[in-house]
């Protein structure tokens, strides 16, 4: 059967203009019941009085807020440094053709993601309780001098993101087409020469995407430092709150400042995968010249 | 099969000819799967040699073999007199030092039915890369060794493009050019015109027959009996994972002397 097309469809203007979407009233029906509970819910916390907004926004700037989100960034990005050339390592490790280094990848990836991390960072706090000094021959520290609350942050939380990044990394390595390492090594490229120069740089759009999902994860992982005392973003408020008993107040002066945190970091993320999309973000990257 | 110990040695009159490239009695299984058995192939310098066959009768593998991409099971390749990827150390066969393989793979340019460019490399960085990492040029001397190399196969107004904008018949003739820029000494060929629309497939062979007239000594595993017949001077039917025949290309594909050989040429005629 044949469907026949109006002569004069060209000329006319298609019906008067766009359809009309179905369900319109309803659309608006639901949007206004949302509004209407969320602003019961505002008002609700707003007049019941409880909280003393003008605590929050007081401290909102407070110098000891300031510097623990200082801090913060400080441990998120020191600890996504380690992260990242550990678990960089580690997902070389795990495809060696020695047995043994691959087999000390996969422990480690078995320790540290199979234990919570906030009890590892209690264990690095308490790491002079196994190993009272340190050091080779005549030269011996106290280890309670090197393992300083930030130092056991550090640790926690870059070891533990190491085992994370080390199965991002893998899995990166293993998208690269099998076929670029028989092309680089029929050149006579080393294993170094083929790893660095023709597999990580195109396993770097793979591995981009969930490194910066791990990073906005770190930043509100470092709170977890708290129980350290780190000094971060979290200790700082519940030293604040243990002097004024303002705790809602000042956890949400915490809370703010985590959501402007990852709303940034989401942001450049946003950015990061876009320019992915384009392959010449990888040679940017990876700073192979043209 | 026949197990072949792994230090044979070609026969001593034969080491003194010195053939560019010599494989003997190479055999290779995949688990109990057989794939090679017993086959030996001398290349004289210059000269361009075609191996076709049906699918899975071990022509890809052989080739794979030679450059040590699969490592043979039996047997032994010589480039010019060294053998490639082992050696014996009184009496007991080796693996060569990893670098030391690397030089030799070098010395062995590898052109791949899927092209397998640098994803991540324009054209003339693909051609280039190698030059700087393994034969040490300065980044702007090898530059201009690609770019030369890339005019000789027309593809030096591409050298900007990167892989994924470039059509198979170009990439194939980029990933041509990386082979030859490292001045092989002998250019492997896996089929390299089958991942190709059939409209691209003469851009490539009509390079590699330029090649071919250059002098460069080449193995080509192939499907495109015209260019056996045209260009090359000796082609070897495999089937079966052993050579069947072999001979001169008109011969064998003019006047084919095994029944094997006469029904596949008969089937892609």
């Amino acid at each position: 059967m044949k469907n026949t097309v109006p002569q004069d469809i060209r000329e006319r203007p298609f019906l008067s203009g766009r359809p009309r979407a179905l369900g319109r009233g309803k659309r608006a029906a639901v949007t206004a019941i949302v509004v209407v509970l969320l602003l019961v819910l505002a008002l609700r916390i707003v007049a019941s009085g409880a909280i003393n907004w003008q605590i929050t926004f007081g401290f909102f700037f407070h110098s000891a807020i300031l510097d623990g989100l200082v801090m913060t960034l400080e441990l998120t990005a020191l600890s996504m440094i380690v992260g990242v050339l550990l678990g960089i390592a580690l997902a070389v490790m795990a495809i060696s053709r020695y047995p043994a280094v691959s087999a000390a990848s996969a422990l480690y990836v078995w320790v540290f993601r199979g234990t919570p991390l906030l009890v590892q960072l209690i264990f690095w706090f308490n790491i002079a309780l196994v190993f009272p000094v340190v050091g080779i021959g005549p030269w011996q520290v106290p280890i309670n001098s090197l393992v300083t609350p930030f130092a056991a942050a550090l640790l926690g939380l870059g070891l533990n993101e190491a085992a994370y990044m080390a199965e991002i990394v893998r899995a990166g390595i293993k998208s690269v087409d099998s076929g670029q390492s028989e092309a680089a090594v029929s050149v006579g490229l080393n294993r170094r020469q083929v790893m660095n120069s023709v597999i990580l740089p195109q396993a770097l759009k793979v591995i981009i995407p969930p490194t910066a999902n791990q990073t906005i994860g770190m930043l509100k992982n470092t709170s977890l430092v708290s129980v350290i005392g780190a000094q971060e973003l979290l200790t700082k408020t519940e030293d604040i709150y243990a002097r004024n008993f303002q705790v809602i107040e000042l956890l949400i002066v915490a809370s703010l400042w985590y959501l402007v945190l990852t709303t940034v970091a989401s942001a450049v993320q946003f950015w990061l995968e876009r320019r992915f999309g384009d392959s010449r973000a990888v040679e940017v990257i990876a700073g192979v010249q043209p | 099969m026949t197990v072949v110990p792994l230090s044979v040695r070609p026969a001593e009159g034969e080491a003194a000819m010195q053939p560019t490239l010599s494989a003997r009695h190479i055999g290779k299984a995949f688990g109990t799967h057989v794939v090679l058995t017993d086959v030996s192939l001398d290349v004289e310098r210059g000269e361009v040699v075609c191996i076709i066959g049906p699918s899975g009768s071990g022509k890809s593998t052989f080739l794979r073999c030679i450059n040590f991409l699969e490592v043979p099971d039996a047997g032994g390749v010589w480039v010019e007199g060294e053998r490639i990827g082992c050696q014996e150390v009184d009496g007991v066969l080796w693996e060569v030092p990893s670098a030391v393989l690397a030089r030799q793979r070098a010395a062995m340019g590898m052109v791949f039915q899927r092209f397998n460019l640098f994803g991540h490399l324009t054209a003339v960085d693909n051609v280039a890369l190698a030059l700087r990492l393994v034969k040490r040029m300065p980044r702007q001397q090898a530059r201009e060794r690609a770019l030369s190399v890339l005019a000789s196969v027309g593809m030096d107004r591409f050298a900007g493009h990167r892989p994924s904008q470039l059509s198979g018949g170009q990439q194939q003739r980029v990933a041509i050019a990386r082979a030859v820029a490292m001045e092989p000494k002998v250019l492997l060929f896996d089929e390299p015109t089958s991942a190709l629309d059939p409209e691209l497939v003469h851009e490539v062979l009509s390079v590699m027959g330029s090649l071919a007239g250059q002098g460069m000594t080449m193995v080509v595993v192939t499907h495109e009996i015209g260019f056996a017949r045209e260009v090359s001077n000796r082609t070897v039917f495999m089937d079966g994972g052993s050579i069947v025949e072999q001979g001169q290309s008109a011969q064998v594909l003019g006047q084919p002397s095994e029944a094997r050989t006469k029904a596949f040429l008969s089937k892609i005629k």
